[in-house]
């Protein structure tokens, strides 16, 4: 019985385990490209969670015909949720690369010394800045 | 079906078709996007005001998109607090507008990114309006989305290297914080099968007892992510850079309009989807609003001393916003309807309060290049109407009588004392004697302060600057005065979506 409880939560379990993973590379790296690689992974994980919660049965999906018995089909709103949150995570994305973007070609204008830390900038670029100060 | 049956959901279309054509208008011709921007946001606040008559306390007007009833389709409800805030954020909204018309010319570099600004604006009123009334948990999340991800462009549109910075910053906040949004629907949909907030009450209420403690921890995830998207205090490190990188509007929207819109947001799952008179989750919600509470006397107080320590003015006003947002959520966790209508009036008088420092601050430095408090001292000599715009300001927000900050403030109180809540209460006065000591000083400082160390060629801000400033801070002493209108359907409302009438 527990094994098989198990089982049926897996699902729920790996999607909060990417959330997770995601979440840890938004905190943890610096650079801003690889932060919008981390929310990615975040939002995808979101996803995988509505449509694990959508499924029922065996997980078919067909066009109601009379006499089809809707315990058996599984539950659309969980899909549609996913659709609008793709549209967000696309639109976040799009958004925050552009920012990122946009910082990180102001950064480049600036002479080196002027530069604040910033978000946008990568690792690679400090460490590369770093070896040329030095 | 007429045209005024359909009122409801024209709150929503009038500004999102207007945004649209927005960025088309300026293609063709960029001078012409202020004032289309200007006559979407006068058309909509017309026709939210336009309800105020309409909505009493025991009838909200309610609106079913498509004429599918609530289970299966979406609903929208105009209800008294919600078309509180609504009249406020469209009010505003104009004034934003009205006040960028120099200013943003002025300050958005290149100008072919005016157009987006204006759209930017129409969107975040859309947004918010359509947040306030919408009765579907789905949509309260995906609108929250749309009004913070246009406050970050509204944000960065001035493209200096702090406006983008804090802007990244804060759309990482907001989307990861909307992950946790998505997470707690999903919760909360696994258990009950729908997404509509009165529903949901229902069949939280009629809930197997397994089922409890997954909506336990879909509260418990929706309050926290709701607390930090309103900047409460221990998570409200990305609000003072945010606020001060951008324009003035943008700066007073992001610290007063939308922080007030996730504190409204928390007034919908406590007194909504989680209504007090549930038995199921009875224990878990509340000792929730009590932590809440908690907070909220935390935020308040030290926000207010960490006003002391700002040697910045924009600086300093927004952390008077962090300070506002904890009165605005320690009146909403509190148990006495009178006490959490007085933290929804504070939220709207809170609102109307920080935009008017914020506008008040950036008509006072006009081209003085700096917001150091120190810079300005004197200044209110040369420039009078400005620093009394912010003196109505200060007043208000510290709460004292004749102002908008009083009534709201007097209301949460009573609430307070009527359940014998006399800690929190004490709390208050603390805090509010900390902030007023702190704008004494300031306004002491712009008055008397000595010999002003600009020269003379300074030029004075301009007339559409002024006068949105001076509007503000008129309407902060109106309010004051209507509030006593507004009040006992407020409460009203409140009392009966606690008992669930």
């Amino acid at each position: 019985m527990s094994h098989s409880r198990f089982l049926l939560n897996l699902n729920y379990a790996v999607a909060v385990l990417i959330i997770l993973i995601g979440l840890y590379a938004v905190i943890t790296r610096r650079s801003g490209v690889k932060k919008v690689i981390g929310l990615i992974i975040m939002q995808s994980g979101a996803s995988l969670f509505l449509v694990a919660m959508g499924l029922v049965g065996s997980g078919a999906t067909r066009v109601a015909t009379p006499g089809f018995r809707a315990a058996t089909l599984i539950n659309p709103v969980p899909h549609t949720l996913v659709l609008i949150c793709m549209m967000m995570s696309a639109g976040i994305t799009a958004l925050a690369l552009s920012l990122t973007l946009t910082i990180h070609a102001r950064n480049r204008k600036q002479p080196a010394e002027e530069r604040p830390a910033a978000v946008g900038q990568s690792q690679e670029k400090a460490a590369e800045e770093g070896v040329a100060e030095s | 079906m007429s045209l005024s049956a359909h009122h409801p959901v024209l709150l929503l279309i009038v500004p999102l078709g207007f945004a649209a054509i927005c960025p088309l208008l300026g293609a063709w011709r960029r001078s012409l996007c202020f004032w289309w921007a200007l006559t979407g946001a006068v058309a909509t606040a017309f026709l939210t005001w336009s309800m105020i008559g309409k909505v009493t306390p025991g009838g909200p007007l309610t609106y079913r998109l498509g004429d599918w009833s609530p289970p299966w389709g979406l609903q929208i409800r105009v209800d008294v607090p919600a078309l509180a805030l609504a009249c406020a954020v469209t009010g505003i909204m104009i004034v934003f507008i009205v006040y960028s018309y120099r200013h943003a010319r002025e300050s958005v570099e290149p100008p072919s990114r005016l157009p987006y600004y204006y759209t930017l604006l129409l969107l975040v009123t859309a947004g918010m309006l359509g947040f306030l009334i919408t009765d579907d948990v789905f949509n309260l999340l995906v609108l929250l989305e749309v009004t913070s991800v246009a406050a970050c462009g509204i944000v960065a549109v001035t493209g200096t290297g702090g406006a983008l910075r804090s802007s990244l910053k804060y759309l990482f906040v907001v989307a990861a914080l909307t992950v946790g949004l998505i997470l707690a629907t999903g919760f909360l949909y696994s258990v009950t099968g729908t997404l509509d907030m009165r529903q949901l009450a229902l069949r939280v209420e009629g809930m197997a007892s397994g089922f409890v403690p997954v909506a336990v921890v879909a509260l418990s995830l929706f309050l926290l992510v709701l607390a930090v998207e309103a900047a409460l205090f221990p998570a409200s490190w990305w609000l003072p850079d945010l606020a001060v990188s951008g324009l003035d509007p943008a700066g007073a929207l992001v610290s007063s309009l939308v922080v007030a819109m996730a504190s409204f947001a928390i007034f919908r799952m406590l007194f909504v989807v989680y209504p007090p008179w549930l038995a199921t989750i009875g224990a878990a919600r509340r000792i929730a609003a009590a932590s809440l509470g908690w907070v909220g006397v935390l935020a308040f107080v030290v926000g207010a001393v960490m006003m002391a320590f700002q040697k910045d003015l924009k600086r300093l006003i927004a952390y008077s916003a962090i300070s506002q947002v904890g009165l605005v959520l320690l009146g909403i966790a509190a148990s006495a309807s009178r006490a959490v209508a007085g933290g929804l009036a504070s939220a709207v008088a809170g609102a109307c309060t920080i935009t008017c420092l914020f506008l008040g601050c950036g008509v006072l430095t006009y081209g003085l290049g700096t917001t150091s408090i120190k810079d300005l001292r004197g200044l209110g000599r040369r420039r009078p109407v400005a620093a009394a715009i912010v003196t109505v300001a200060a007043l208000s927000f510290a709460g004292l009588p004749f102002t908008v900050g009083f009534a709201a403030k007097r209301l949460l109180l009573e609430g307070l004392f009527d359940k014998g809540s006399y800690v929190p209460a004490a709390f208050i006065f603390v805090g509010t004697a900390v902030a007023l000591a702190v704008f004494a000083r300031l306004v002491f400082l712009l008055f008397a302060g000595g010999v002003p160390a600009q020269d003379d060629s300074l030029k004075t801000a301009p007339a559409t600057m002024i006068l949105p400033a001076a509007v503000v801070a008129a309407s902060l002493v109106a309010l004051g005065a209507l509030s006593y209108l507004a009040i006992p359907a407020i409460v009203a409302a409140v009392r009966s979506l606690a008992l669930g009438t």
